[in-house]
Order: C-alpha cells, then sequence, then structure tokens
C-alpha cells in the first residue's frame, strides 16, 4: 500500500481515521518511538510500550496534558509522565525506594491528579463512590480511596482493602474483587511506569535470564551487578538528565539533539552488552502499530458492504466493481497485516482471542472472494462483507476483551505444526459458518420482506449450503488434528476435554442439520434459520468455553469479559430468526410448499 | 444405475426392517441431536463439579459408551443398506467407514491403552508408570519363618466423589490379610489436634488465639510443653509454654531481678524457697542451702558459652553472648556430688533428667545483657494454673494468673487469649472431606478408612493416599506388624529412566515459561542401552511401547526440581488416525468430486427419482424423496448441479 496515497483515501472518506501520532511540532518523538525496549517477555519498540500502557491503563491512544492542554500520542504522553516525574531529582542521589502502593515522592504532581486509570465495571464505580457515569479516576483518588469493605461493612483505605483481597487470589474472587484487583494493579503499574521501573533500556551482559536494565535501576545505581568499566551506564545516565532538563526547560532544539545523542548512545552499547533486538524489525512494529491494518480492512470491507449491497439493489455495475475492488483491498490489508504480525512475533498469528477473530474475518473474506468469483452472486459478497466488518470492528475496539498485543507464547504452543494447522482450519471453519449466518440471515431478510422470488431463495440456500459443506470439512479436519495435536502434545488423541467436546458439539449440530436436509425435515426456510442458529454452538466453542465455562485444558487462551455483549448479540440473532420464521409461517409459504410436495 | 428396488423379498423380513430402521438418516439426525445435547450437559457439568467427575459419570460411563456404540450401528446400517454402493457412494462409504474405523480405534485405546505418570527428582531413577486413576492398598509383613517380607496388593477405583455413608467396598482377603474400604472421602484434608489423654501421660498443652484490637481472632496455634518446653514465632513475636518444676519459680520469672550484678544473679530454688545470689561476689564459693541439707558452688562463669571437648563447655571470649555457669551440688546424704549448667539464654536447659537423675535444687540465671525478646511467655506452675510474662521494651511484664478466655495485652496492636489447657495432651489426627469449591482441592489427595482383619485382630485406621507421614502405618496383629500403604497403582516399564537434570527456560526478563525440558539417562539392560536423551515440551521420547510426554515440574525445598511426565501407551493410535484420514477424504469426496456416466449423473438421478415417487416407499431413498419434493427445480443438496444467478 503506498502510504500517502493510502492517507489520502482514508483522511478524504474517514476523517476519524487520521491518527498521526502526537501534536508537539517541535518536539521530535520519532527516534523514541524506535527505541528498543524489553517488556513482558519480549523486546519491543518503546511506541508499543507506550500505546499497550495507554490502553490498559485508561484505554486511550492519546492524553491530554491537564495544564498546557496540548494532546500527547502515546510515546509522547509516556515520556513526558517519565519527564515530569517528581521523584527524579532524589532518584538521581540514589534514592530509589520501591514505589509500593504509595508515592514515594511526597508531592503529587498534575499527572497524580488527571484521571488517568479507566474503571469500567459499574460495580467497582459504585464501590469507588464514582457516578455510574464516571469513567476515570485519578491516581491521586485512587490512593486516597477510602471504600466500605463489601463483607465486613467497615470503612477501609481502597488499596488496604485490596491488599487483603489479594491474598486469597488463588482461591477465586467474586468479579468485583478482581476487577479491583485489576485497577489496583494499574495504580501500581501508573506508579512504575513513571518512575521509570518498566521501561527497561540496556541488556545486562552476561545475565542468564537476559534481564535488561530499568532507567529507574540505571538512575538509582542499582547496576545489578554490572560493572562500567566503559562508563557507558554513566554516560547514559548523564544524556538522560540532560534529556529530562531539556523537556523540562521546553527547549525543542535541546531537547531533540539531547535525545538522538541518548538513543545512539543506547543503540551502540545494546548489542555489545548482550541480546539486543534489530532495527529493521522494531520499525516493523513502529510501522505495524501505525498503519493499524486491520483498521483498515475494516473500513474497506465496510464501504464495500454498502456499495455492493446498493448495487443489488439497483443493479448498478460500476458500484459493483468498486465494492468488489475495496473487498480485494480490504483483504489485502489484512493479509499485510498479518505479514506484520508474523514478522514481527515470528509466529502463525493464530495464539489468541483477538488473533482468531481477526483470522475469521479474513477466512470470511476469502470465502467470500471465492465463492463471488465463481458464482458472480453479489449475496455471498455482500454477507462476507458484513460478517468481516463486524468481526474487526469488534477486533479493533474492545481491547479489553480481545487483547491485541503481542505476547510471548506458553511453552505448549510454542513450534507446534499441528497446533497451527488445527487452530487454523477450525477457525476457518468458523469463518465458513459465519459465512453461512451471514447468508442465512439475508435469506431471513427475504422472507421478511416477502420476496416470494423462488430463484433468489433457491440461490441463497445453495449458498448457504456451500458454506455449510466447507465449514464442516475444515471442523472435522480441524477437529481431527487437534486430536493429532494432543496426541503429539499430552499422548491422548482425544480426552473430552471441553474446548474439544463443544468442537465436536459444533460439528454434530452442523451435521444434524446437513442430514436433516437430506431426510426433509428442513427446508429452505429452515436452512437459512438453521444456520444462523447453529452459529450459536460456534460462539460455544469458540468464546464460551473460554468465558464462560471457564474450565480444560485450554486454559492458556482464557480471559474475561464481553459476555453481556454477547449474549445480547445472539439474543438479538435469534429475535431476527424467531420473527422471520414467524412471519414466514404466518404468510403460509411454508405450508403450501408443504402440501404441494405432499401431493 | 444399480436400484434398490431390485433386491431380493429377504430383506423385507422384520429384521430387515429392523435393520433399516436403524440406519436411517431420520434415526441419525436424532442421535446427532442427543449426542449434542448430552455432550452439552457434559461441559456444564464438568465445569460445576470437575474434570473427573465429568469422566466418571459421563464420558467413562458405560451409557455413554452404548449412545457412542448405537451411533456405530447406526453407521453401520445405513453404509450396509446402501450395497451395493456404485461410485457415486465413494465419499459416503469412505467417510461413514473412516468414523467406524475411529470407534475402533478409540476402544483399542480405552480397553488396552495405558495413560501414567512418571514423577522424579534431579538424581532419581524411575522404573515404573503411576497410574493416576487406580488406588493401591498394599500390605507388607514379614514370614515369620524365613523373615522374607511378602507383600499383597488390593487394587482398586474409587470414583470421583465422596463415598456416600453407607457405601463400603470389601477388597477381600489374600494371604491371611482380608481388607475393606470402609469410609473414603475423594480430596482430604487432615487435621492434627491435642486432646486431653486420658492416660496421664503426655505433656501439658495450651491453645492461645492472637487476637486484633476489635477482639477478633485471626490465629490460633498449640503450645505444647514437653521437656524444654515449646517456642515459636508468629511474626518476630515469640511465644513459649514452660512447665516450672518448682513453685517458687513462678515468682522468679514473673518478677525477675531488676539493676543487676554485670555477671548476673543466680535464683536457686529449693524446698519451697528462692534464693538469689550476686554470681560475680560468689563465685567459686560453696553456698548452703535449706539450712545445710545442700550446698551449692559455682564452679565457673562462661561468658560466651560452646561445646568443648569431654563434656566440657568453653568460653568463645569475654563477650556475654551465651552466659553459662557451671555448677556442683552436693549433699551431705550423697557421696558423688551432681554436675549442673545454667544459661542466661535458654532457662530451661540443664542436665536434669540427661544423667537419670535430677537435681534437687532447681537453678534460674538472669543475665544483664539477656535483653528479652518482644514476645508472650506461658508458665505452668506445679499446682496446674496458667501464668504469664511479656517481654515489652527489653522488660518483662508480670500479667499473673491467666484465666481461660481472658485477653492478655501485649502491644496496642493485638491481644492475646488463651483458648484452651490441657493437662495431658495426647495428638489427635482426623480427616475431613474438602468442600468442592475449596482452593486446597485441586491438589489434595484421597483418604480412606481402611479396616482390616489378619489372623482375628480387626483394626480400623485412616490413611490418606501417597501421604509422607499419613500415607502408611504399622498394625500389630497376632502374626507379626502389618504395614500397611496407600498409593497410586503401578505398571512396570521395563527399563528405567533416571532424571539429570531439569530445565526451565524463561522469556527474556525472566517473565513467563518459554521451555521445559528433562533431561534423563534412559537404561535399558535388554537392548544394551544407556544414553542421555531430552524430553521437552512438543518433544517426547519413544521407548518400546511407551511415550514419555513433559507434562510438568515441581521445584523441592532442597533446591533441585522434580519433573512430571506423562506416560502414554495408544495401541488405537494407528487406526485412529486411518480413520481420520478416511473421514476428511471422504467428505471432501462427497462434496466436491462429482462423478459423471455410470453412477449417474445429477440429471439423471433427479429423473430417476422422480419416476421413484410414484412407484414404492419413500424409505429406501429417503434423502432423494426429499430433495425432489422440496425443490421442482431439482437441486441437489450434494451441491453437484450448478445454476448461475444474478
Amino acid at each position: 500500500m503506498h502510504k500517502p496515497i493510502a492517507i489520502a483515501i482514508v483522511s478524504l472518506v474517514f476523517p476519524l481515521a487520521a491518527f498521526a501520532e502526537g501534536s508537539q511540532a517541535s518536539f521530535d518523538w520519532e527516534p523514541w518511538r524506535r527505541l528498543a525496549v524489553q517488556d513482558g517477555g519480549r523486546y519491543k519498540p518503546l511506541d508499543t510500550l507506550a500505546w499497550e500502557t495507554l490502553r490498559t491503563l485508561c484505554n486511550r491512544a492519546s492524553l491530554v496534558d491537564p495544564e498546557s492542554g496540548e494532546k500527547l500520542g502515546a510515546t509522547a504522553a509516556y515520556l513526558t509522565l517519565l519527564f515530569e516525574w517528581p521523584g527524579w531529582d532524589s532518584a538521581a542521589q540514589g534514592d530509589a525506594r520501591p514505589a509500593g502502593l504509595f508515592p514515594s515522592h511526597g508531592s503529587l504532581d498534575k499527572w497524580d491528579k488527571a484521571g488517568l486509570l479507566r474503571v469500567d465495571y459499574l460495580e467497582l464505580r459504585d464501590l469507588l463512590g464514582m457516578s455510574a457515569d464516571q469513567k476515570y479516576l485519578s491516581p491521586a483518588e485512587l490512593s486516597q480511596a477510602t471504600i466500605r469493605d463489601p463483607r465486613s461493612g467497615r470503612e477501609t483505605s481502597f488499596l488496604l482493602w485490596v491488599r487483603k483481597v489479594s491474598r486469597e487470589e488463588d482461591r477465586g474472587l467474586p468479579t468485583l474483587e478482581r476487577k479491583a484487583l485489576e485497577l489496583a494493579g494499574n495504580y501500581a503499574e501508573y506508579l512504575n511506569h513513571r518512575a521509570g521501573k518498566r521501561l527497561a533500556i540496556l541488556p545486562i551482559p552476561g545475565n542468564e535470564h537476559h534481564e535488561w536494565l530499568s532507567v529507574a535501576e540505571l538512575m538509582g545505581g542499582d547496576l545489578k551487578g554490572l560493572d562500567d568499566a566503559q562508563g557507558t551506564l554513566a554516560k547514559v545516565r548523564e544524556q538522560f538528565q540532560k534529556v529530562r532538563a531539556a523537556f523540562l526547560s521546553k527547549s525543542a532544539e535541546a531537547f531533540n539533539a539531547a535525545s538522538s545523542e541518548f538513543i545512539s548512545t543506547l543503540q551502540e552499547a545494546g548489542p555489545k552488552l548482550g541480546v539486543y533486538p534489530s532495527q529493521s524489525k522494531l520499525d516493523l512494529e513502529v510501522a505495524y502499530n501505525h498503519w493499524v491494518p486491520f483498521r483498515f480492512a475494516w473500513i474497506f470491507a465496510m464501504l464495500a458492504f454498502f456499495l455492493v449491497a446498493l448495487s443489488l439493489g439497483t443493479n448498478w455495475k460500476p458500484l459493483y466493481a468498486v465494492g468488489v475492488a475495496l473487498f480485494v483491498l480490504s483483504f489485502a490489508a489484512m493479509l499485510a497485516g498479518f505479514g506484520l504480525r508474523i514478522a514481527i512475533s515470528g509466529r502463525a498469528p493464530v495464539t489468541n482471542m483477538y488473533e482468531s477473530v481477526v483470522y475469521l474475518a479474513l477466512g470470511t473474506a476469502l470465502f467470500g472472494l471465492v465463492f463471488e468469483a465463481i458464482y458472480r452472486s453479489r449475496y455471498i459478497m455482500v454477507a462476507a462483507a458484513a460478517v468481516t466488518t463486524v468481526a474487526l470492528i469488534l477486533a479493533d475496539n474492545s481491547p479489553a476483551i480481545l487483547d491485541p498485543s503481542l505476547k510471548p507464547l506458553q511453552p505448549v504452543l510454542r513450534s507446534n505444526f499441528w497446533l497451527v494447522t488445527h487452530v487454523m482450519s477450525i477457525t476457518l471453519s468458523y469463518a465458513a459458518f459465519a459465512l453461512a449466518l451471514g447468508v442465512g440471515n439475508i435469506t431471513l431478510g427475504y422472507y421478511l420482506a416477502r420476496s416470494r422470488d423462488p430463484n433468489i431463495i433457491a440461490a441463497l440456500t445453495r449458498f448457504t449450503y456451500k458454506a455449510l459443506q466447507v465449514g464442516v470439512l475444515l471442523l472435522a479436519a480441524g477437529t481431527i488434528l487437534g486430536g493429532v495435536w494432543a496426541d503429539y502434545s499430552w499422548g491422548r488423541f482425544w480426552g473430552w476435554d471441553p474446548k474439544e467436546v463443544w468442537a465436536l458439539i459444533a460439528l454434530l449440530g452442523y451435521l444434524a442439520v446437513l442430514h436433516a436436509r437430506y431426510v426433509g425435515w428442513v427446508n429452505e426456510l429452515g436452512l437459512a434459520a438453521l444456520s444462523v442458529v447453529c452459529f450459536a454452538l460456534v460462539i460455544m466453542a469458540w468464546y464460551g468455553v473460554n468465558f464462560v465455562l471457564g474450565a480444560g485444558l485450554h486454559s492458556y487462551g482464557f480471559g474475561g469479559g464481553g459476555q453481556g455483549y454477547v449474549y445480547s448479540a445472539m439474543a438479538i440473532q435469534l429475535l431476527y430468526v424467531a420473527v422471520a420464521v414467524t412471519v414466514a409461517w404466518l404468510r403460509g409459504a411454508h405450508k403450501r410448499q408443504l402440501e404441494e410436495s405432499i401431493a | 444405475m444399480v436400484d434398490r428396488f431390485d433386491r431380493p423379498s429377504l430383506w423385507k423380513t422384520a429384521g430387515k426392517e429392523l435393520f433399516l430402521f436403524l440406519g436411517s438418516l431420520k434415526v441419525a439426525v436424532v442421535l446427532l441431536v442427543m449426542l449434542s445435547v448430552v455432550l452439552a450437559w457434559a461441559t456444564v457439568v464438568e465445569s460445576i463439579k470437575g474434570r473427573e467427575y465429568a469422566q466418571w459419570y459421563v464420558y467413562q460411563s458405560r451409557w455413554f459408551s452404548a449412545l457412542l456404540g448405537i451411533l456405530a450401528i447406526n453407521i453401520f446400517a445405513a453404509t450396509v443398506n446402501r450395497f451395493p454402493w456404485g461410485k457415486r457412494r465413494i465419499g459416503f462409504l469412505v467417510t461413514h467407514g473412516g468414523l467406524l474405523v475411529l470407534l475402533a480405534g478409540a476402544i483399542f485405546t480405552y480397553r488396552y491403552g495405558i495413560e501414567g505418570q512418571v514423577g522424579f527428582a534431579e538424581g532419581q531413577t524411575a522404573d515404573r508408570i503411576t497410574l493416576i486413576d487406580r488406588s493401591l492398598l498394599r500390605a507388607t509383613r514379614q514370614d515369620q519363618g524365613t523373615g522374607e517380607s511378602i507383600s499383597t496388593e488390593f487394587v482398586f477405583e474409587p470414583g470421583p466423589v465422596d463415598w456416600p455413608p453407607k457405601k463400603r467396598l470389601s477388597l477381600g482377603e489374600m494371604s491371611g490379610i482380608g481388607l475393606e474400604i470402609v469410609k473414603f472421602y475423594r480430596h482430604a484434608r487432615v487435621e492434627e489436634d491435642w486432646v486431653e489423654d486420658p492416660s496421664g501421660r503426655g505433656s501439658p498443652a495450651l491453645r492461645f488465639e492472637l487476637a486484633g484490637t476489635d477482639g477478633r481472632a485471626f490465629r490460633e496455634e498449640w503450645l505444647v510443653a514437653d521437656q524444654f518446653g515449646s517456642q515459636m514465632f508468629i511474626g518476630p513475636v515469640k511465644f513459649e509454654f514452660q512447665r516450672l518444676p518448682a513453685q517458687s519459680m513462678l515468682d522468679d520469672f514473673l518478677n525477675p531481678p531488676k539493676d543487676m550484678d554485670p555477671d548476673g544473679v543466680l535464683s536457686m530454688h529449693f524446698e519451697g524457697r528462692m534464693e538469689r545470689v550476686a554470681v560475680r561476689e560468689h563465685l567459686g564459693k560453696k553456698m548452703s542451702l535449706g539450712a545445710g541439707k545442700m550446698f551449692v558452688e559455682i564452679v565457673e562463669y562462661l561468658p560466651n558459652a560452646a561445646p568443648g571437648t569431654a563434656g566440657k563447655f568453653i568460653s568463645r571470649g569475654q563477650e556475654p553472648a551465651n552466659p553459662l555457669l557451671e555448677l556442683r551440688v552436693t549433699s551431705p546424704e550423697r557421696d558423688r556430688p551432681i554436675r549442673q549448667i545454667a544459661f542466661a539464654k535458654f532457662p530451661f536447659l540443664n542436665f536434669d533428667g540427661v544423667h537419670g537423675r535430677d537435681c534437687p535444687v532447681k537453678f534460674v540465671y538472669h543475665h544483664p545483657a539477656m535483653t528479652p525478646d518482644f514476645g508472650v511467655e506461658f508458665f505452668q506452675a506445679p499446682d496446674g494454673q496458667i501464668y504469664c510474662r511479656v517481654g515489652l521494651n527489653g522488660r518483662y511484664e508480670s500479667r499473673g494468673a491467666v484465666a481461660k478466655r481472658q485477653p492478655i495485652d501485649v502491644a496496642g496492636q493485638f491481644q492475646v487469649v488463651v483458648a484452651d489447657v490441657l493437662s495431658h495432651a495426647r495428638r489427635e489426627v482426623s480427616f475431613y472431606p474438602l468442600e468442592l469449591g475449596s482452593g486446597e482441592r485441586r491438589a489434595a489427595e484421597p483418604a480412606a478408612l481402611v479396616r482390616l482383619s489378619a489372623g482375628g485382630t480387626t483394626e480400623e485406621f485412616w490413611l490418606q493416599r501417597n501421604h509422607p507421614k499419613f500415607g502408611q502405618t504399622m498394625i500389630q496383629t497376632q502374626q507379626g506388624p502389618i504395614e500397611i500403604r496407600f498409593g497410586n497403582d503401578e505398571l512396570p516399564l521395563g527399563f528405567s529412566l533416571q532424571l539429570i537434570r531439569f530445565q526451565r527456560g524463561l522469556n527474556p526478563g525472566r517473565v513467563g515459561n518459554a521451555s521445559f525440558a528433562s533431561r534423563v539417562r534412559l537404561m535399558d539392560a535388554s537392548r544394551q542401552i544407556d544414553e542421555e536423551r531430552v524430553i521437552s515440551m512438543n518433544k517426547p521420547l519413544t521407548h518400546g511401547r511407551y511415550t514419555f510426554y513433559q507434562s510438568s515440574f515441581q521445584e523441592l525445598e532442597d533446591g533441585r526440581s522434580a519433573s512430571i511426565l506423562s506416560v502414554a501407551y495408544d495401541p488405537g493410535r494407528f487406526l485412529k488416525y486411518f480413520g481420520s484420514i478416511m473421514i476428511c477424504v471422504g467428505i471432501a469426496v462427497m462434496f466436491y468430486v462429482r462423478f459423471v456416466g455410470k453412477g449417474g449423473s445429477v440429471s439423471q438421478r433427479n429423473t430417476q427419482v422422480q419416476s421413484e415417487r410414484g412407484l414404492g416407499p419413500p424409505r429406501q431413498s429417503e434423502e432423494l424423496v426429499a430433495i425432489a419434493s422440496r425443490s421442482g427445480k431439482g437441486h441437489s443438496p450434494t451441491g453437484v448441479d450448478v445454476a448461475r444467478i444474478g
């Protein structure tokens, strides 16, 4: 994708997609974004660390300076918080006490008083005395918050209460207490990030676990047994102070000069001290963060959906052509996104919920394009574009549930051919079923709209059927491959693990539909309705086992949240099916058809 | 096209009707839906009651096997019913045949497969597989004639739940030993408690509670005053319980001397009276007690005592780090003097009882360099009453006589309450079932109340499986002692594995595990193999018929690691894989391969269908009739005909 053209297209059509980083024109954050850091078990650019930090703390992509009102991009915000930490001056004198739960620097600054901590869980807002529509709390407010202990009813400090609660963590906590722990964890992270404890910038030579030295350790003089024979660390320390001084004096020129000095010292020293990631890989990740290919993909897919749907109504060819082109672009953007993720992480991108949702979108788009190429029916295209759009929007907008960050894998998931093929074919089957769901919904729409054109219904039914066939084949193969993986990794082909069982239930459900159609128990209307209803089985196998049942061996994919949305979406779908089927029944179409067939 | 109407009339007998019914699509659909519902229910059961429960009551149960068996019959009958098959049935045949092969493989695995565990610490060698689901009681005794030890093994599968009160399981009788399980808790908790010993042996014991200022107890502990008393620390606070051999010592402990001489004060207790003397002034002097009944001499003052040679103590310097007095007690009635010692640091550590006799004079040595620990000390006077003193701010404060449940102030932060006092305590071990959902449950082993009958002796006792202390017991019978051990059933490997090292790789920066690997030495004498191998995640080791997989690990207290490998032998593997391939290929053929010519192209088939409608019963080709009845256009759900639209 050519950069300027892409920007032009996107900013013309979608002003909201103009997500340029930072507006501090004079301060140059660009070199900082590409700086290598170690975090969460892998090496990443500072850009990623900054994005992830802001997303965890307040689910934002940028911050507004509470005093100047200036908007700061993720990296700028992260570094501003770091540079403006009031503890630096004492830290430089060797006082690097752990921050603990309360700030070790006495005074609270503007950031401590800014609403940086997001509270999403309503009961938690209530507990903290926030109003129901207040989303943010400042770190200062949180550290001083007193609550009424839900168990004993006594007044206590929130943080002390959390500390008490955390001791019972492994027994399993109620949601409120889990969310409270999470919030307190975010608060502690805020303090750590500000004090430079989470910003690890230099490898410790000869360290068995490849640990890196954080800015806090560097400035606090705790060098973890590192001897500074070449004086590199002293130099880095001095340069960091220089950068900070320049930043605080608001002198952009001095800051940019000091920054490039500091960063080039790190980049020179890093590879000599230990494992240091290559700049090209870091640049790739920065590009991935910046371009958000999957966002382009859903924008294109949504446009494609509207254009092709419109062309169905108007039969105007150019609309269709542009729609197809946009859908191809969307597909290409997804491919690019996956390519980048693979290049960055060095593994197949099918290991968490986020990636599987995006992969579902990719699969649906693939099937949509293939079927469209064969049948030129446009219905499939509309269905595929709709499913792709919904899946990608979900993935792009719910980071709390679908975490897009790249994380190191559990050992059992590493370097495993069978795992990759198993997950890819299962998820691809979900994509086919999602396509069937889309076409099924369109079919029900035709029934609702009282369109009696048997040609359209027959064609739609055939496409539903084709999608189901692809899905059944892939799900059967994927489930079996799962057995092969389990056999290879654990020594048992099939162990009736809930995830296995639900994949089997989904397969059995769709098989029942296919067989029932052979018997004649399911007609066109029934197939459309069942292709929608049966997707609930996929949802259960895919999401429900991890998030609802919460049991079994596949626990590394577990997370929490989003149940409300999923249930609502399922309820709406089922309601739609019920209404459509009822309408069709009332019209007697079904009855008449039956009579005809019996006669 | 080969038509099924040409079949001999033999097929129309009742048995064949049944067979046709069993193989019908309608039954297939009903079975598929039923199986889905059962499986969905089973996963819910599993999320509530746990994996073991669902395995036992659903997946491994007979009725579930029966359900799968009916499905297999349905598939088989459906396949046979469609004979002769013809070319266009290839996909159908391969798929459904594959399912049957897969199920056959599953039966092989279920009946003849082995799944177990090998757990060993670094340096240990394993030559047996532990079978997790099977429990084993092993009775071992010595043959009275030859002196050889004879083991008798009783294997049973207790299931995943606590047994109902009336359930008992007799394991039978072998070589004169009969075992019966009377009670069984699937997950058990052991509690050791102190109870009053009616036999009057045993030392006094005391249970105290630690409570906050609001009076709510947050911890309780037992202290047992055996010979040297008992001592424990909760955080920095010391708790101690001592039995005083003389009533006069009470005053000595509750009100220790103040403003002492630099070498301290020695308290001497004799015949209910206490006498205190300054050590420095009386060193080397003979003192008379009880009007000449006893004489005490302070032989030596050791400021920093340490054990020397020949039972003597030496001083390691002049710093009073561990002051000790060597004492000599003489009585006009005895010819030999008694040697005694008095530590300032350990007031209850002396030679009483060590040489089989007690010194009639009791000593307490107070030294100014010994500052009191922060803590609570309880004393039981010879009359049985409990007294308390508290070490606070470097001084002792007496709390006087202590009544049960009467709070004792320690510092501003908390209180101590004496909850229970036993004059003669005996340890009692009780077993309790763990509640569902309790956090400890996962790792907790089962416990069983076992009844042993051997040679006229019958005894009941609790055992917890694999417990280092409560996993075995020794029962005295008329035929001599029998040792009963409760563990898992095992199977010999036929070779052995030694764990050389367990390696755990971490992600850069020590965040999360990156890899697990066990370096093992494989020793198989029968094949002359003795070599090193590595078993890591996703890289199992196969030897003989067993395959070893890295499962988990434990860090032991001594710093070593233990590795846990799961072991499997699966004789059904080939069938399962073969069946799987058949299924996948069959589905693909059914959906995507078009057969033209003999066997029927689409148009021919549909014509055939049309003609069938008026002729015979729809049962025999129900799917085709159904297709035909549904759509006049004659499109087929096998997706063979293609009509472009749009």
